[in-house]
């Protein structure tokens, strides 16, 4: 399968098992990063099946731009942010801090798999939220700068700004821990 | 959490019902717009034949309004006037006796001209519905008399006629002078009748540009047409006087006249021939014929001294 394309192709066909292999491939992947927006696994899980339901009635066309990930983790991040500005507007209350349930913690056991990246990511939740997305992007996810500026809409410039200082807030973080990475 | 079988059911199941409702709105749309579009139709005809006989163009006359047209021919200044009677006949009994008030309305319009033809009137149009035997014959006569004055007048008279009981009794309104016809009715009658005058048109509407019109046409030709315009030629010659036929130079062309001043909503424009004046360019001053008759009338820019131009060239008495 070439990154989704061809599955999201053979939906638009009118093969429904095309939407069932997109939900597979990226469910996991996207739910953890829309967390990073939403600081709560639940409504991220949400904003996630919104995502795909848009996928499935709408039928955006996918012109090719991007690979097919970008596109569908920048419509994801889309719905994540309007979905966090009704939660503010409707509630008025602020959003849960950085807990870590249950469900999210077998989430990151079958997704992340190796420990070291779990506690990884433990630490990135202390950080800011931009820190979380762009390190859960191009560490997690193995995006290109290129391909993170996509998705979280800013330039490339910015990324890697953004990228030099949540390497040394999770660097601090992850040292107050007792934790040492050489890779970060 | 959901597993992602749950969640691709779940969407597909979404996707199904969005389907489903998209298609039902399509098919009741496919039902409803075309009735609604009879309908919108229908509504906009509708409107539109209604706006379209809702102003008849004549207004219609009340059955007790009879209109009689008294056409005035004068002598020489003015060929003929037009003045409008109106009269409405109300009838009513009261314990056997009828009562029929007649009101005369007359519209007219008065000239600046005071002219001393005798007046011939004549009724040109009598129409009347009225109640069987109980309209007495009469004649109503008013008279005016030709006034200096520039404004329509409206003279009314009124005539009450009784029946029956101690037989006929009359009386006038503003200006009486109705006359009735004793003894039983006889179903004739004759229709109110204008009263001599130098009005110049009959209804209000339309007069006073006939009435212009009349003046206008009463005026020397020169004076009719005060301008002057030469093709080719940019500018225009205004009218000065009438002049002999000594000092007329060679033609030069065929000029414009125009009379400055709209009559019946149009400029009045007509022929005439240009001449050189001797001893003058032609840029200055010029003479003017007139198809209407053999005599010259000096036309000159505004540039030109009047008085001086009278010196060397004398109008013709």
């Amino acid at each position: 399968m070439d990154n989704g394309e061809s599955s999201y192709r053979r939906f638009l066909a009118g093969d429904d098992s095309g939407m069932v292999e997109l939900v597979r491939e990226f469910k996991d992947g996207l739910m953890l990063y829309l967390r990073s927006y939403t600081d709560d696994i639940n409504a991220a899980e949400d904003c996630v099946q919104d995502t795909f339901i848009r996928l499935a009635v709408k039928k955006p066309k996918f012109n090719g731009k991007s690979t097919f990930k970008t596109w569908l983790y920048t419509i994801g991040r889309n719905i994540a942010i309007d979905n966090v500005r009704k939660l503010r507007r409707n509630s008025g209350v602020s959003l849960s801090d950085c807990g870590i349930l249950a469900d999210e913690a077998n989430l990151e056991q079958n997704y992340l798999v190796s420990e070291q990246k779990i506690n990884l990511r433990h630490a990135m939740c202390r950080l800011k939220d931009e820190y979380q997305q762009v390190l859960y992007l191009t560490y997690f996810e193995e995006f290109s700068n290129e391909e993170t500026s996509k998705i979280v809409g800013k330039s490339r410039k910015q990324i890697e700004n953004l990228l030099y200082n949540a390497r040394k807030a999770l660097r601090t973080e992850l040292e107050k821990e007792g934790f040492k990475y050489e890779n970060i | 959490m959901k597993t992602y079988e749950e969640m691709a059911k779940y969407v597909l199941e979404v996707r199904n019902e969005t389907e489903k409702k998209r298609k039902h709105r399509i098919a009741v749309a496919k039902r409803v717009i075309p009735a609604v579009a009879c309908v919108c139709g229908a509504f906009i005809i509708g409107f539109g034949v209604w706006r379209g006989y809702t102003r008849p163009d004549t207004p219609s006359v009340p059955d007790n309004i009879i209109e009689a047209e008294t056409t005035s021919v004068h002598g020489t200044t003015i060929p003929s006037t037009t003045q409008k009677v109106i009269t409405t006949f109300t009838t009513t009994e009261t314990n056997g006796v009828k009562t029929i008030v007649s009101t005369t309305t007359v519209t007219k319009a008065e000239t600046v001209v005071v002219t001393t033809a005798v007046t011939t009137q004549k009724l040109t149009n009598v129409s009347a519905t009225v109640p069987n035997n109980t309209v007495p014959q009469f004649i109503n006569t008013t008279t005016s008399a030709t006034t200096a004055a520039t404004s329509l007048t409206t003279q009314e008279s009124t005539t009450t006629i009784c029946i029956g009981g101690g037989g006929i009794s009359e009386g006038g309104g503003d200006e009486p002078s109705g006359e009735g016809n004793n003894g039983v009715p006889t179903g004739g009658y004759t229709g109110g009748e204008g009263g001599s005058g130098g009005g110049t048109s009959g209804g209000s509407s339309g007069g006073d540009s006939s009435y212009e019109k009349q003046q206008w046409l009463q005026l020397p030709i020169n004076e009719r047409y005060p301008y002057a315009y030469i093709y080719g030629y940019d500018y225009i010659y205004n009218s000065m006087y009438r002049i002999s036929s000594d000092s007329i130079g060679a033609w030069i062309d065929n000029a414009e006249m125009l009379s400055g001043q709209l009559n019946a909503g149009e400029e009045q424009k007509c022929p005439a021939d240009a001449y050189c004046i001797s001893g003058y360019s032609s840029e200055e001053i010029i003479a003017i014929k007139f198809q209407e008759n053999n005599e010259y009338y000096l036309y000159g820019r505004n540039i030109m001294d009047f008085y001086e131009i009278m010196k060397t060239i004398p109008p013709q008495q």
